[in-house]
């Protein structure tokens, strides 16, 4: 049980130990991968996931594909979380039809994330970016940070078309959607 | 400013990391956690965050050296100018000469008339066919509105075409719905530059998004050596817009542009009188018109048309240049392949009027090209893609004057190493066909005087470009290798080995000194005066190059970064043909050049940045190895930023640059220190 835990415990805590570079502040970076793990839990998919799996795909560089943020702990429901990326080159329709998630990295054009958005509209794949305008172009995940606090905006007509369901209680904490 | 976080939220964040971390590996049999559980994600939204230095990247261009200078890096910096922005790929030269004109190149050929570089504004050529160039001082750009630079070294000429000779530098605005409120920038500096930017942008019904803009830049009088009595000052005033439509699967997009100048111009004097400065009033305006359409789930077209004229009056000429462009680009995913195919079609006009001479052999001009491009990406494995693909153009010049068609292919192989590193490797083509000037140009160019190895004659010769009609396409194999990765979790690097071979360069073939009253050749004849020398354009040089171009970044920690760019280049020259002389462009470039820059998060809020460069002499020996600082100090917060600094510290007071190596136009500012302040407010 921790009681009074300083500053930098909870930080080592939030980075598992493992990234020294970082050890004295939070970045935007990591306190969004905790948050895309956590939300995935408010999400339903309308399949089972094959072999147990739940495929989490990062296209574009994020800092995600270094191997300190590592899946291995997590699951949804019940499914043990896989890390896929595609930093190097950009992948096909094919090599993303497996992802349940898939977050797109800032550093792509708008129109790449376009063509991957429109291709998965109604496919049930949740789609998470901060690059702006996401959720108006039919992303259903948009980070926005709002006085150096990290928020979301949902596009649930997004979700509705994937056929995901989303928690109420994630509404609650999202900001005005596009949708 | 760091703020201590109370102890209560500390315990909240403890717990959901410690439910993120630990407890999220239990299999929840429940389709959704109880509304406790959201705590832990109410948690993550109240810690404070800090940007992380980012590593970005276009990835569908990776197997080329690309650089890319983002908004944050153009804000660190605090550039004025797209050239000053330049500054951070390293392989791009840039010097300034006055003080509103710019030299800038890639991988050598370093002169005001630098020919072998394309640019482009969101998908606009503003590549000009006149002087096969860049007017980089009619470039008038809010930095604020910029979203990134794409800088492109080696060619580029498989999607972009001809010219693109070693670069593509592709400037990409912010789409008006980023930018939504208004944004307000007041820049001063100690040497007299005002400026003065607004930027409105606007939501409104239907998916419809608008920005307009407006900018004032005003430049003071530059120092010039004893005896020049230049003045180099500039007035600016831009006004533009921007509109975006979303509808279905399609985007509309309508983009235009006007600028008037005044402008002191020291450079293109007028051949009769060069020691006062060329006034010159421009003006130039742009429409473009973009559409993107979806038409099934893989397949997407865009379609561009723009139209841009350019009017620059001074006391030496009258020049009047339009360009009406047409484009229809596609692209398709298919199992394991992107196409890319386009075809395009663009037609320039030129009209050109001397005040008492005449500087081309007809006062219009026409120039069109027809093209047509397809590129294969195969991604061959999950760690190797291949990249095939070849341009048609065929350039024309008033009808039957000149017939160009180039073939431009290329070939790229890239190969993910391990998770942390890659390898690239490339071959291709580029040319660049002769410019309107080359082509129909008929001027004079500063007097040699007597006595001297280039004028061994007792007499002065009048040198006078010849319209060079003949003149070919040059042309560039260009053979490249690129390593890029990461070192630890907070060390990347990036770099480029390159070898470029230049065929049918253009020289200047000097021909028979002659006396213009009889018009009888030299010695047989009398002058009166001076003597004149009649010069042609010929295609009689081959150059090779190699070089190597690298950027190391280091994040120290989240506070502390440091950036080290470094070019190096070796170039050998060949005259094929006796007589002609070699080309000076290439003998402004140093050797090798280096930079660095420094940032310090010193608070949340507050950052500094120390910019360190330094070149090598120039093999021309005019101007000597340099080295200057820049520092600056920021403030930002949510509604505004607040920065002073200075440029050019260190600096001895020497020009960095001048127009042409060799020749008489030796004019070039000084370059001095300065200090500055800028305000930027957000609504």
């Amino acid at each position: 049980m921790i009681h009074r835990p300083s500053r930098i415990l909870v930080l080592l805590l939030l980075l598992g130990g493992s990234l020294p570079v970082f050890a004295q502040n939070v970045t935007e970076q990591q306190v969004k991968w905790s948050f895309m793990i956590g939300l995935t839990r408010f999400i339903g998919w309308p399949q089972e996931f094959p072999n147990n799996t739940f495929e989490f795909c990062i296209i574009g560089e994020t800092g995600y594909e270094q191997n300190h943020y590592s899946t291995e702990r997590y699951t949804v429901k019940g499914a043990q979380v896989k890390k896929s990326i595609f930093t190097k080159v950009l992948p096909t329709f094919d090599m993303v039809q497996s992802c349940n998630a898939i977050y797109f990295s800032e550093s792509l054009a708008d129109t790449e994330i376009n063509f991957f958005l429109k291709y998965l509209r109604d496919q049930p794949v949740l789609t998470i970016s901060s690059r702006g305008a996401f959720s108006r172009y039919g992303g259903m995940v948009q980070f926005v940070t709002v006085d150096r606090k990290l928020r979301f905006k949902l596009n649930l007509e997004s979700t509705r078309e994937a056929e995901l369901s989303v928690h109420p209680s994630l509404i609650k904490l999202a900001l005005p959607g596009d949708s | 400013m760091t703020r201590v976080l109370p102890a209560a939220l500390c315990r909240r964040i403890a717990f959901a990391i410690f439910i993120l971390q630990f407890q999220l590996s239990n299999a929840s049999e429940a389709e959704f956690p109880d509304d406790l559980g959201l705590s832990e994600l109410e948690a993550l939204m109240n810690i404070d965050v800090v940007s992380a230095n980012k590593f970005k990247q276009s990835l569908s261009e990776v197997p080329a050296a690309i650089r890319v200078i983002t908004a944050e890096d153009i804000e660190r910096s605090n550039a004025r100018s797209i050239p000053e922005a330049l500054r951070l790929a390293p392989g791009v030269q840039v010097t300034r000469l006055t003080g509103n004109a710019w030299v800038v190149s890639a991988r050598g050929w370093h002169t005001h008339y630098s020919n072998k570089l394309l640019v482009m504004i969101d998908g606009r050529s503003i590549y000009s066919p006149l002087f096969s160039g860049v007017f980089w001082d009619s470039i008038d750009m809010q930095m604020a509105d910029i979203e990134r630079i794409e800088v492109i070294k080696g060619p580029g000429s498989t999607v972009w075409g001809a010219n693109a000779v070693n670069g593509v530098v592709n400037i990409i605005t912010k789409a008006p719905e980023s930018v939504l409120g208004i944004n307000a920038t007041a820049k001063i500096d100690s040497e007299g530059y005002r400026q003065l930017d607004l930027r409105v942008a606007r939501e409104f019904e239907g998916s419809l998004f608008a920005k307009a803009w407006l900018s004032f830049k005003q430049t003071a009088q530059g120092e010039y050596p004893e005896g020049q009595d230049f003045t180099d000052e500039m007035q600016s005033f831009t006004i533009g817009g921007s509109v975006k439509k979303l509808v279905g699967e399609s985007e509309y997009r309508l983009d235009g542009h006007w600028t008037h100048q005044d402008v002191d111009d020291p450079i293109l004097v007028p051949p009769e009188n060069r020691t006062a400065s060329n006034r010159l009033h421009n003006d130039s305006g742009s429409l473009t018109f973009t559409l993107q359409r979806q038409l099934q789930a893989n397949v997407g077209i865009t379609l561009t048309s723009y139209y841009a004229a350019n009017d620059r009056k001074s006391d030496a000429y009258d020049v009047f240049e339009d360009l009406f462009n047409l484009e229809l680009d596609s692209e398709i995913h298919q199992q394991q392949v992107r196409w890319n195919t386009g075809i395009g079609f663009r037609e320039h006009r030129f009209r050109v009027v001397g005040r008492t001479t005449v500087p081309l052999d007809k006062e219009k001009v026409q120039a069109g090209v027809l093209s047509a491009y397809g590129q294969g990406e195969w991604f061959v494995s999950d760690r190797s893609t291949l990249t095939g693909g070849i341009k048609y153009e065929r350039h024309s010049r008033e009808k039957d004057d000149f017939t160009g068609i180039e073939w431009m292919p290329t070939l790229r192989y890239l190969h993910q190493l391990d998770d942390n590193h890659t390898f690239w490797a490339s071959l291709s083509r580029s040319a660049r066909v002769p410019s309107v000037a080359e082509h129909y140009g008929n001027v004079h160019i500063p007097i040699l005087e007597p006595d001297n190895d280039r004028n061994p004659t007792p007499l002065p010769v009048q040198p006078e470009i010849r319209s060079s009609i003949g003149l070919e396409s040059e042309s560039v194999w260009t053979y490249e290798l690129g390593f890029r990765g990461h070192i630890k979790d907070n060390v990347s690097y990036d770099l480029t080995l390159f070898h470029s071979q230049y065929e049918d360069v253009r020289t200047s073939r000097p021909g028979q000194l002659f006396c213009q009253r009889d018009q009888v050749p030299f010695p047989n004849c009398e002058p009166v005066g001076e003597l004149y020398l009649p010069v042609f354009f010929a295609n009689d040089l081959d150059v090779d190059t190699e070089g190597l171009e690298a950027l190391l970044r280091w994040v120290i920690n989240p506070r502390h970064s440091l950036q080290l760019g470094f070019h190096y280049i070796d170039i050998e020259q060949t005259i094929t043909v006796e007589g002609s002389e070699e080309d000076a462009s290439l003998l402004l470039s140093p050797e090798y050049q280096v930079f660095m820059n420094y940032d310090w998060q010193l608070s949340d809020s507050v950052s500094a940045r120390m910019h360190v460069r330094h070149a090598d002499e120039t093999p021309s020996g005019q101007v000597d190895s340099y080295q200057s600082i820049d520092l600056s100090v920021g403030y930002n917060s949510e509604d505004f930023q607040i920065s002073i600094g200075a440029r050019d510290l260190l600096h001895d007071g020497e020009p960095e640059s001048y127009a042409e190596a060799r020749t008489s136009i030796l004019t070039a500012v000084e370059i001095q220190t300065s200090f500055y302040a800028q305000l930027e407010v957000r609504f």
